[in-house]
């Protein structure tokens, strides 16, 4: 059995959080173990419980009873190096491209995994990851860069700075992103090494009113924030969060902005203009510092532009320049927001119609209705135009055509019919259960309503060829054999003449099979029911003798040849 | 319809209805009357949030949701119906199919409107309780504007009275349907609606004093960069996250004016021996000096709310909102710091 997902139980349920509103703030949040290669090792030891070693290995005279040898198992902790998977990076601000008021803020990026920013490390216990900002005039974006492009020794003499990380082959065939920065941009921007602690941190929001984005909503997140503001009138600006891997040697350290020489391992004496860094870069966006975009702006100017009104209501009156501008002017609307669109009869008359979604700009009156089988049953006639009015018919044929493209729905919704149709019929007490008052029938009679085919017959009748002891109950299953005899009293309006030419039964001829009344014309015989059987014996001999199996051909049972072969063989 | 088909369909009816109101009608050793399959409650609850439902079938004209526009409404139940209809009717080739929707519709509909209100809830692996009120009206929102595509994470709350002490409506749909458009679905008529900023997007940052212009006898007059400053704020008593009383400022020193880069170990610092300094200082850190987070939290800038006011009293239709602005969040115990 699967396990069920029990949302009362406490596990289950998202407790410790902050309160809706809220948010905590923790310095870092480290993994139990950083990315790299480990070992566990095991070894067994033997001590006396007064505490002197035994030397275990070579006990005295049972040399081959050695204890096991050490063992080691190595094992790795892998984690993101150089790309973040989409799903990693939650947000960042500010938006990516847009363009805003963003002067006093510095940059951040939200990441989705609390742990990330802390799953490497460089320079003993320090963050691996910085988020650096630079004008898009500072920096050269290396479209088509491979881990092993950016880091192997081919590059070297346009990026002498650069220690390669150790990495194995399919990390170095592995694309990702690439900047280029001049060294003196990258030591005038890059943090120092000392602040990266500062800059990366932890988040738990309360992530009860927002949208539900996958894997955040333990409301974890980590954060890494940028050093650089940017400056406004139009510039462009590009943030990248770089992997800070063997870049430890090119980060300043001195407090007054010169980076600290004996760190630098280039020999020569390299012009910091022209010497370039290359950067893995593991998340990239643009913006723009410019006039009044930030947020509040955003949200303040919705009245202004689109405006803020109730979805498909009649717009407000509109100046003539404005109408003309309008879109609106185009679109003929209800008071109650039904818009007026072409529709297509199904006699290929084009004409017009009003539609109506969901979403109403009015509260309406809701008087439950239904059930509808078909979508006509929910079109109407709107009786001051005269037009039809499709939304609801349009409703259900939305309805229809997603319940089919989702054959998982369509399964259950047949296994749930047949399981109610299984429940009434088994269910229903035999004689307790008040039956129909207009038919007299009780339900169960007409659930077991199960007419007796041709092949049906055709089985009885060749079991009856093979035995004598039983053959006058099974000869009393064909007496009733539409299953009317047992109900045809209660069936007001049943004809059975068309009953029996529906089973293909010639009346006359069963008549006379069972020795009943022979029917003549339409008269029927105990209006089909066909019951009596004391005789049925003796005419079922003679049925069978060569003469009454001719007749039996008359009855209109399939495949009677057949039969005909056997009961020869089974009467001599 | 034939009267067997017309008496067997009554029949059925009745049947079904009788079972589903008390299934001790059925035998004992019967079986259990069967309740509708979760999987399919969950299917059509969604088809009842609209999930699936093509956009153009919800705002049937561009003009009707224009750029940079938000736009409220209530939700027609009638149309929801149709839809269950319409999902329901697969299959459904003659009155045996019929009668059995006829039968369990009742059942069907009120186990939806259940299942529509903890959907959510259900996706977020909350608890579901069970005090919820039979069937609410429905509305909502959608909102198109760069703030969608540019903010993830966009907070919205509904509330049924004038502010947020009032009774807050349960949202249970929050979805983009495009980058740049949001839809949100409450139960019950909202009267104010906040659209907040998203908190783990908080951002750092200061006030800033624009520059002066200098070198007054040059050509080309040189504005000489601004200066940044640090408010600083109450960290963890209960006034955590507001200003100190005295308004203490502390000036951002920078690595590079003409780059604006800050230099963070320099502003942390300045702003340790700032708190040091002040005489609320056990309001602000802990230790001796402040941490990474005591540090951001000095450079939070807060959230910004947008709320939106319905004209008219729940009560009355709402015929339009206003806009309203609260340029700052002064939200009670915004931070618990640990």
């Amino acid at each position: 059995m699967p396990p069920t997902f029990n949302s009362s139980d406490p596990k289950n349920q998202v407790t410790g959080g902050p309160a809706p509103g809220c948010v905590i703030f923790y310095p870092e949040c480290r993994p139990a173990l950083v990315a790299g290669a480990y070992k566990v090792q095991l070894q067994q030891k033997i001590q006396r419980t007064d505490g002197a070693s035994i030397d275990a290995d070579t006990p005295a005279g049972e040399a081959d009873k050695k204890l096991p040898a050490a063992q080691s198992f190595p094992f790795e902790v892998t984690g993101p190096r150089f790309a973040l998977g989409p799903d990693e990076v939650h947000s960042v601000y500010p938006p990516a491209n847009a363009g805003g008021s963003f002067e006093t803020r510095l940059p951040l990026i939200v990441l989705g995994r609390r742990t990330l920013p802390w799953e490497r490390t460089i320079s003993g216990t320090k963050p691996w990851m910085a988020l650096l900002l630079f004008e898009e005039t500072e920096v050269t974006e290396l479209p088509s860069a491979t881990v092993g492009t950016i880091l192997a020794p081919a590059t070297k003499a346009k990026n002498p700075y650069l220690s390669p990380v150790a990495l194995t082959a399919a990390e170095a065939a592995m694309p990702c992103l690439g900047v280029e920065v001049t060294l003196e941009t990258f030591t005038a921007v890059a943090p120092y090494l000392e602040e990266l602690p500062d800059l990366t941190h932890v988040r738990q929001v309360n992530t009860a009113d927002k949208e539900l984005l996958g894997q955040d909503e333990d409301g974890w997140f980590s954060v890494v924030i940028g050093n650089r503001l940017p400056r406004g009138g139009g510039t462009k600006y590009v943030a990248c969060l770089v992997s800070l891997e063997g870049h430890v040697g090119h980060l300043p350290t001195d407090v007054f902005g010169a980076h600290n020489a004996q760190d630098m391992a280039y020999g020569g004496s390299p012009n910091p203009k022209t010497t370039k860094v290359q950067l893995v870069t593991l998340a990239r966006w643009k913006f723009t510092c410019e006039g009044k975009g930030d947020f509040q702006s955003i949200m303040t100017a919705l009245p202004g532009r689109g405006g803020v009104e109730l979805l498909g209501a009649p717009p407000r009156q509109l100046s003539a320049a404005e109408a003309r501008k309008s879109k609106l002017a185009h679109v003929i609307m209800s008071e109650f927001g039904h818009l007026q669109v072409g529709h297509t009869t199904r006699e290929g008359e084009t004409t017009v119609a009003w539609y109506r979604g969901p979403l109403v700009p009015l509260k309406v009156q809701y008087a439950p209705s239904g059930p509808y089988h078909t979508s006509d049953q929910a079109r109407t006639i709107d009786p001051e135009s005269g037009l039809e009015n499709l939304g609801h018919a349009a409703a259900f044929e939305v309805g229809r055509l997603l319940a089919l493209s989702d054959s998982e729905f369509a399964l259950d919704l047949l296994r749930w019919r047949r399981g109610d149709y299984n429940l009434v019929h088994t269910s229903v007490d035999k004689k307790g259960y008040p039956p129909n008052p207009g038919s007299g029938m009780t339900w169960e009679e007409i659930a077991r309503f199960d007419p007796m085919g041709p092949i049906v017959i055709q089985e009885l009748l060749y079991d009856c060829s093979r035995t004598i002891v039983d053959r006058t109950s099974i000869l009393a299953q064909l007496g009733d054999p539409t299953g009317l005899a047992g109900v045809k009293g209660k069936m007001a309006g049943l004809n059975p003449v068309s009953v029996a030419q529906t089973f293909n039964l010639d009346i006359t001829l069963v008549g006379k099979l069972l020795d009943n009344k022979v029917l003549d014309g339409n008269i029927s015989l105990e209006t089909i029911g066909v019951r009596e059987l004391p005789t049925l014996q003796t005419s079922f001999d003679v049925l069978v003798g060569a003469q009454g199996l001719g007749e039996l051909q008359h009855l209109g049972v399939a495949r009677v040849g057949a039969i005909n072969l056997k009961a020869r063989g089974g009467f001599g | 319809m034939t009267t067997r088909t017309k008496i067997k369909t009554q029949q059925f009816v009745t049947d079904l209805l009788a079972l589903k109101a008390d299934p001790y009608t059925a035998r004992p050793d019967g079986p259990v009357p069967e309740d509708i399959p979760p999987a399919l409650a969950d299917w059509l609850a969604r088809l009842r949030l609209l999930y699936g439902v093509p956009f153009n079938y919800l705002v049937p004209h561009e003009s009707l949701l224009p750029q940079e526009s938000i736009r409220f409404f209530y939700i027609d139940r009638a149309f929801l119906d149709r839809l269950v209809d319409g999902a329901l009717s697969v299959g459904k080739t003659g009155t045996k199919e019929e009668a059995h929707h006829h039968g369990v519709k009742a059942a069907l509909h009120g186990r939806l409107d259940l299942e529509e209100q903890v959907y959510r809830r259900r996706l977020r692996s909350e608890h579901v309780d069970e005090d919820l009120v039979v069937r609410g009206e429905l509305t909502g929102l959608l909102l198109r504007s760069a703030a969608v595509s540019g903010w993830t994470g966009l907070e919205v709350k509904a509330y049924a009275g004038a502010d947020e002490k009032s009774t807050k409506l349960r949202l249970l749909r929050m979805d983009r349907l495009a980058p740049d458009i949001l839809i949100c679905i409450f139960r019950g008529v909202p009267q104010t609606v906040d659209i907040e900023e998203p908190r783990e997007g908080l951002q750092f940052g200061f006030d800033m004093k624009p520059g002066q212009l200098i070198n007054k006898f040059d050509q080309v007059p040189k504005l000489n960069p601004p200066s940044f400053w640090v408010n600083l704020r109450h960290t963890y008593d209960a006034a955590a996250g507001t200003q100190v009383a005295d308004k203490a400022q502390v000036q951002v020193p920078m690595r590079d004016a003409t780059r604006r880069v800050v230099d963070v170990r320099g502003l942390r610092t300045a702003v340790a021996a700032g708190i040091t300094a002040h005489a609320d200082r056990a309001h602000m850190m802990k230790g001796a000096s402040p941490n990474g987070s005591e540090l951001a939290v000095q450079l939070l800038q807060f959230p910004y709310r947008q709320r939106f006011n319905g004209a008219g009293t729940p009560s009355s239709p709402i015929r339009a909102y206003t806009i309203q602005q609260i340029p700052l969040l002064q939200l009670q115990a915004l931070f618990v710091a640990k």
